[in-house]
């Protein structure tokens, strides 16, 4: 039994790791573009994930769960495929003709269309049954059924999400332009009006014209309206490091919307084997858990030891050469000013949202951060582990990164047998540096 | 409520009933092989709850097949030299000095990588009715005008 626990756990550890390589892989439209500093597949897929809950809940009549489920899954396929482009097979070597052709949308002959779209779509799914290999066969199924379901577009959610994925595309581009004056945005209207089909997706790509082009919002479009300020704020977490790895000196550290994106993978690879979770609720608990902090400072066990009068230390580098642990005055004193701040974060956070959603979304937040819930507590433990999982990364880059006091402080916290196990194999693979 | 029409090419149709069919199958096999033990019981169990709601995606999933062939409207073509764009029709248009033939398709089958633009896309509806010769613009906020070159409707 003990053998078959350890192979479980060694299966879902290489997974977290391979699907962890999205978070170091930039997405490829932004890169020829130029763009400079551009989001990673991984940050992509988190904010994707949230769109289309919210909305998939406008839309009404579909499966959250499938669709959500859906949203992590699209992209897994570029794990070791990559990301791909139309424009990838004109592209030229010279940066200013480049340029040039980025400020058109490319047609092909029809056959150039079926040999691209067979192609990419082989390569993909190749790449993705790679990743998969070694799961359970259950989830294994699970897993590509669902990327079928987004590839074909038969079934409702698989159609709605693909718009909804481009839709957050298409978001970013206008993100970029207003921050850049690039991407150009011709070709992107000339795709997305031959794209868009769905009728709240065409209804939101007005809500993006009128919102960049700085129109009137007219009154019907108010509701919308919020729903994009509420995206845009998620953006945020975006290419924002997080100050855990950063007052440790890690360069390039990984970003909060990354960190989800492989919390949500971890939830739903180590979840699905208690029968207790409802996996809709974990997945979106994991979603939001860190959403205070487009508000709220992300708080580090690091600033605790420092604070005294409730301040953060802004300057890392005050931090980093000491990497004094907090004591347990100091911690509670923690306690209660990271839970003020982040409730008012949160507060924040939601006000963009309509009644309906904003008590959804809340009210899950409650679920973690009180422990309320089955699922809430199963996701905060299984924040721990992913963290555990990211330091243990880290520490093979950066020697000098601690693991032991965070393992001991996991081993003593997690109390779900699956994630257990996953601590076991973290440690072992800390303790052999060549697994 | 009225039942929604759902616009198919005989291959889209096809594809839709090849989908609903798998699902059926899968649905029995699921039956046949993972039905928990309580499932003849009275008692509820974790196992038989997930069980339960594994079931029901599947069932969900079929009903909205089921809705499609029950709402699919065959595309017919139209006689073959009508140059008025309707659903099946193969178009060459020219959008800014660049060639491109697409296929005017219902929603279920738009893939717009494939050249196939649905009819409920801005410009889907904006090409639809109209006719060889002319020109149609798609503006906001970018104008684009499409110049339908050729209206073809392929043989059956």
């Amino acid at each position: 039994m003990k053998k078959e626990n350890n192979e479980r756990a060694g299966v879902v550890f290489n997974f977290l790791k391979e699907v962890g390589r999205l978070k170091k892989m930039p997405r490829r439209g932004w890169v020829i573009n130029q763009i400079n500093n551009p989001e990673t597949i991984a940050e992509h897929i988190f904010r994707a994930t949230a769109m289309s809950w919210v909305l998939g809940k406008r839309k009404g009549g579909l499966n959250q769960e499938t669709l959500l489920k859906i949203a992590i899954t699209h992209d897994l396929c570029e794990v070791y495929a990559g990301d791909t482009t139309p424009y990838d097979s004109v592209l030229p070597k010279d940066k200013k003709r480049l340029k040039e052709l980025m400020k058109t949308w490319p047609r092909f002959s029809q056959k150039e269309k079926e040999r691209n779209s067979v192609k990419k779509h082989e390569k993909e799914k190749k790449s993705l049954e790679d990743l998969i290999e070694e799961l359970p066969n259950d989830f294994k199924k699970e897993l590509l059924d669902l990327w079928m379901d987004y590839e074909n577009r038969i079934n409702p959610e698989g159609r709605f999400f693909s718009q909804a994925d481009r839709m957050e595309n298409f978001l970013q581009a206008y993100e970029y332009w207003e921050y850049y004056k690039s991407p150009p945005l011709e070709p992107w209207w000339l795709w997305a009006r031959e794209f868009f089909d769905e009728p709240l997706l065409v209804y939101f790509m007005n809500v993006l014209e009128y919102r960049f082009h700085k129109k009137e919002i007219p009154k019907e479009m108010k509701v919308s309206f919020k729903d994009l300020e509420f995206f845009s704020l998620l953006g945020k977490l975006k290419r924002k490091p997080r100050r855990e790895w950063v007052v440790e000196g890690i360069e390039d550290a990984e970003t909060t919307a990354e960190h989800v994106y492989h919390l949500l993978v971890l939830v739903w690879a180590t979840g699905r084997e208690n029968k207790e979770i409802d996996m809709e609720k974990a997945i979106k608990i994991a979603l939001i858990h860190d959403m205070h902090e487009i508000y709220a400072p992300d708080f580090t066990l690091y600033d605790a030891a420092f604070l005294s009068e409730g301040e953060q230390k802004e300057r890392v580098e005050e931090i980093v050469p000491q990497r004094k642990k907090p004591t347990e005055k100091q911690k509670e004193k923690m306690r209660e000013i990271k839970r003020e701040s982040e409730e008012e974060g949160m507060k924040k956070a939601v006000s963009f949202l309509e009644d309906d959603i904003k008590e959804e979304v809340y009210g899950l937040w409650e679920d973690y951060s009180k422990k309320r819930t089955v699922e809430g507590d199963f996701v905060r433990q299984a924040n721990e582990v992913i963290n555990l999982f990211q330091r243990a990364k880290y520490a093979k880059e950066y020697k000098e990164i601690d693991c032991d006091f965070w393992l001991k402080k996991a081993k003593e916290n997690i109390k779900d047998e699956n994630l257990l196990i996953l601590i076991e194999e973290i440690e072992f693979n800390l303790k052999n540096k060549h697994a | 409520m009225a039942n929604k029409k759902y616009y198919l090419t005989k291959e889209g149709l096809d594809k839709v009933k090849k989908e609903y069919e798998e699902l059926k199958k899968e649905k029995r096999s699921k039956i046949k092989t993972e039905a928990p033990e309580v499932f003849h019981s009275e008692d509820v169990n974790p196992e038989y709850i997930s069980f339960r709601k594994d079931m029901s995606v599947l069932e969900e999933k079929i009903a909205k097949m089921e809705e499609v062939i029950r709402g699919a409207q065959m595309i017919e073509s139209p006689q073959k030299d009508c140059k008025e764009i309707n659903l099946g029709a193969e178009i060459t248009v020219d959008v800014k000095g660049q060639e491109d033939k697409i296929t005017l398709v219902g929603t279920m089958e738009a893939d717009p990588a494939l050249g196939k633009i649905s009819n409920e896309s801005p410009v889907g509806k904006a090409l639809f009715g109209r006719k060889e010769g002319e020109e149609v613009t798609v503006s906001s906020p970018i104008q684009t005008v499409y110049k339908i070159k050729k209206v073809e409707y392929p043989s059956k």
